[in-house]
């Protein structure tokens, strides 16, 4: 958001004595600008607000509560685990494979929480589990997973994934729990 | 059959039928729960990751979301002020500036962490800004230095308000400078500044203090634009760097988010560069003015050419520089001038060139050279008439606010730079703003359309969801479950009897049939003894009579094994009414487990629901396409409008100048039959 101002116009009139003027009188417009703006403004609302009802709908007729299975991945500081990349399986079959950019890797440093994956289970017992790949202390290829089982009932299942720094150990934890 | 294994069957069938009508009712009956806290927590740090990734939409999306469902009840309080402040930035960033600013306004309201006053205060001066009301960004500035709130803002963000306070202070009069010294020499903001500054000294007629306050501006940027490439340099080093670190594989890698966000830092890159060269040509052209009012023309000369051309107002400063030689009397330079801009120029420049050179050949006593370039003037004329009456039915065109960048006729540069520029000159049309409320809505449109097909996809995945629902309903045989639970319940009945004798012969018979095995293998062997001790009493040929004791025994016997089976009689009864009590639980949630299937199996309210909501998307998609088409309309006949009255306009003047400019050859021609010809008259010219 920057302004620049613009020198004033009739210098340029009082210099270029014959030439035609460049600067036309205006007409006088039928609607103020400011009625369109709030007209904009309205339709971005409204625009903001279609979108959170279809975003609200489509999640819950791909996901509904009673299937639902969502992942959230955590992270620290990251001091002793650079993040690259996290495979997911459920039942021993890979769920999602996702690859972070650094960005994606900030946020979580900052503090995010990323779904890392949403799905649908059947009702009964499962198996998670989450290989984490990225760079370890001494600057190594880091690669570890954690496995979590867990109970599908009526309700939504939601299992938080974590990156923790251990400095007792000097290396990074990785844990799994529902939430 | 046996009473224990009887009612142990019936047990069976009845849980049995229980677990399974509770698998197949948990569809029907799943119900909003309570959300433990830590989901809460899950879910707003999840906000804030997409907010990181400035995925605005989504975060008020799931904002929203999670709002419905457990309202962040367990977050902290000034979790749920970040929550308001994400919310209020997010609105923000989408362009709903009186929503974010009253945001923003009750957060200041409240007593909030400093963190979240110091962004608040942030956010509402950007929001300020755009909503102008830029009086808001010193508040904000006063309340973060008062309140030595600086360290909970990121540099960036420190800058900028700093920035716009400056500016606020420039605009209103007040000391700007002070904060100038604030702002880091490796941002932009300086240039603008100083650039702003010198405009102001211009306009004021203080053409030194312009002067040095431009030379100021341009060095700013330079110095912006070397931090700005060592800056980049180094990232793009230490990124690959960074690359050589990671495995192998990822050099491979097709992630289309690493493909996205490298196109989405080009794009920035790009921006930044295009915005740094737009700054500089406004800096050199102003510079240029202020030369040629310090009548520096070397200097305003050498300044010019460094404008770049694509922005069309080098011409206009060329032009401007001859009018203001030819104003010193200072003839040759003028005439050196113009040439160059009308060999180098079509349109208006070329022809207003065209037209200076007359009146400098003129005023040099070369009438000829002024004849010639009067009759190029007024061919250029003919030539420039002919093309805007073509322009102004081009204008009509419904596509021509979609293309105009790119079909916009070379010649007429000069009114595509002068109806951009409108609200330069005109306070109530602005047609920058105009084209993006056009093009905003186009866009919408677009959207629109596209959520609409995404609507009727879901719509779809409904319908097949409700038949796969039918036919799953259709495949249940629950007439067979409603058989087993009835027959259950007349086998309660039938056992809840027998365990209730009303006479003695009852209460044997349930005795007896209560009866452990290894009992009632001596009660058999029992009865047998006693009917073999009858048969020999009875047995004439024997001839002897049997010994009394026999008769004893067995009567001890008989004595013992009745003693037994009324002292288990008790325990065996309490057990086998325990266990009818249990199967009467379960034929009970058997019961209720069926009664919800079938409830669920008749009842379509759920997919009802889903195609109302479906349905009342669908109606707001239609109602803001109508909005969007009368914005697109209003904005699109407007700007249209505008450009029409100025084709007439410049119709109209040049007409004006096309009789002028005969009459001045006229003039000419009468000049030359009174003195000799001089000039650089072609041979066999004959005007």
């Amino acid at each position: 958001m920057r302004y620049l101002s613009k020198l004033n116009p009739f210098f340029f009139l009082a210099l270029a004595l014959f030439a035609i003027t460049f600067f036309v009188d205006a007409q006088t417009p039928e609607e103020d600008d400011s009625a369109l703006a709030q007209e904009i403004e309205t339709l971005r609302q409204a625009m903001v607000n279609l979108n959170r009802d279809l975003f609200i709908l489509e999640e819950d007729l791909l996901f509904p509560s009673s299937t639902q299975v969502a992942v959230y991945l955590a992270m620290d500081i990251g001091e002793y685990f650079a993040l690259d990349a996290v495979e997911l399986r459920v039942d021993g079959e890979v769920a999602t494979n996702y690859l972070y950019t650094e960005r994606q890797v900030s946020a979580l440093y900052r503090g995010g929480v990323q779904r890392l994956y949403v799905g649908n289970l059947s009702q009964g017992e499962h198996q998670l589990t989450a290989y984490f790949v990225g760079i370890g202390p001494e600057n190594r290829e880091y690669k570890r997973a954690v496995s979590l089982s867990f109970e599908k009932g009526e309700d939504p299942v939601a299992v938080e994934l974590n990156i923790v720094d251990s400095t007792s150990k000097q290396q990074p934890v990785f844990t799994a729990k529902t939430l | 059959m046996k009473l224990p294994n009887c009612l142990r069957r019936s047990l069976l069938v009845v849980i049995t039928l229980s677990v399974l009508l509770s698998t197949l009712g948990a569809v029907a009956l799943a119900n909003t729960k309570l959300v433990s806290a830590e989901k809460q927590q899950a879910d707003f740090y999840h906000v804030l990751y997409t907010y990181f990734q400035n995925d605005f939409v989504t975060t008020l999306g799931l904002i929203d979301k999670a709002y419905a469902s457990h309202s962040f009840q367990a977050l902290s309080q000034d979790d749920k002020d970040r929550l308001a402040l994400m919310r209020g930035a997010s609105q923000l960033n989408l362009g709903l500036y009186n929503d974010a600013q009253q945001i923003f306004l009750d957060l200041l309201s409240k007593a909030t962490s400093d963190y979240v006053q110091a962004n608040t205060w942030y956010w509402l001066a950007k929001a300020g800004f755009d909503n102008k009301q830029q009086f808001l960004s010193e508040q904000a500035y006063q309340a973060i230095t008062q309140g030595e709130l600086e360290e909970y803002l990121e540099f960036d963000q420190w800058q900028e308000l700093s920035y716009l306070a400056a500016h606020n202070r420039m605009q209103s009069g007040d000391d700007w400078q002070s904060l100038l010294n604030n702002i880091h020499k490796s941002t932009i903001f300086p240039a603008y500044l100083l650039a702003n500054d010198a405009t102001k000294a211009f306009n004021n007629a203080e053409y030194e203090q312009a002067r040095e306050g431009f030379i100021l501006a341009k060095q700013a940027l330079i110095t912006h634009q070397r931090a700005q490439s060592g800056v980049l340099a180094m990232a793009s080093e230490l990124s690959r760097d960074l690359l050589d670190i990671i495995s192998p594989w990822r050099w491979f890698s097709s992630d289309p988010n690493q493909v996205a966000e490298r196109r989405l830092e080009d794009q920035e890159k790009q921006a930044l560069r295009e915005e740094q060269s737009a700054l500089f040509d406004h800096l050199n052209l102003n510079l240029t003015y202020t030369l040629l009012q310090q009548q520096d023309d070397e200097n305003a000369l050498a300044v010019i050419n460094q404008v770049s051309h694509e922005g069309g107002e080098s011409q206009q400063a060329i032009l401007t520089l001859g009018w203001t030689l030819a104003q010193q009397n200072r003839w040759s330079p003028a005439i050196t001038t113009w040439r160059h801009l009308r060999q180098n120029e079509t349109g208006l420049f070329g022809l207003q060139a065209s037209y200076g050179l007359a009146y400098a050949y003129q005023q040099q006593g070369l009438f000829a050279d002024a004849y010639y370039a009067l009759e190029d003037t007024i061919n250029q004329i003919s030539e420039s008439l002919d093309a805007l009456g073509q322009f102004k039915q081009s204008i009509d065109q419904a596509t021509f606010l979609d293309t105009y960048q790119t079909q916009w006729p070379d010649n007429l540069l000069d009114v595509k730079r002068l109806f951009l520029s409108s609200s330069d000159t005109q306070g109530d049309f602005d047609a920058k703003y105009l084209l993006g409320v056009r093009q905003q809505s186009v866009e919408i449109l677009q959207i629109l359309a596209e959520k609409q097909a995404h609507l009727d996809i879901l719509n779809n995945l409904l319908q097949e969801r409700e038949l796969a629902f039918k036919q799953r309903g259709d495949s249940l045989s629950l007439e067979e479950k409603k058989i087993a639970l009835s027959q259950a319940a007349k086998q309660i009945q039938i056992l809840e009897t027998r365990l209730s004798p009303s006479n003695e012969a009852q209460r044997m018979e349930l005795m007896i049939s209560m009866l452990s095995p290894d009992i009632q293998n001596h009660h058999s062997r029992l009865a047998q003894a006693e009917q073999r001790h009858q048969r020999l009493l009875k047995d004439p040929p024997r001839g002897r009579p049997l010994k009394p004791s026999y008769a004893e025994r067995l009567a001890r016997l008989e004595g013992i094994l009745r003693w037994q089976m009324e002292y288990d009689y008790i325990a065996n009864r309490w057990q086998h009414k325990r266990l009818l009590d249990n199967m009467k639980i379960a034929y009970e949630q058997a019961q209720k487990a069926y009664d919800s299937v079938v409830i669920a199996q008749q009842d379509t309210s759920n997919f009802a629901k889903e195609y109302q909501r479906i349905n009342r998307i669908s109606g707001q998609i239609e109602q803001q396409k109508v909005s969007a088409q009368r914005v697109f309309e209003t904005a699109d006949a407007r700007l249209k409008q505008f450009l029409h009255g100025l084709v007439d306009e410049r119709v109209a003047q040049l007409e004006q100048q096309y009789v002028n400019t005969r009459l001045a050859r006229i003039r000419l021609q009468d000049m030359r039959g009174n003195q000799p010809v001089m000039g650089n008259s072609r041979a066999g010219d004959n005007p």
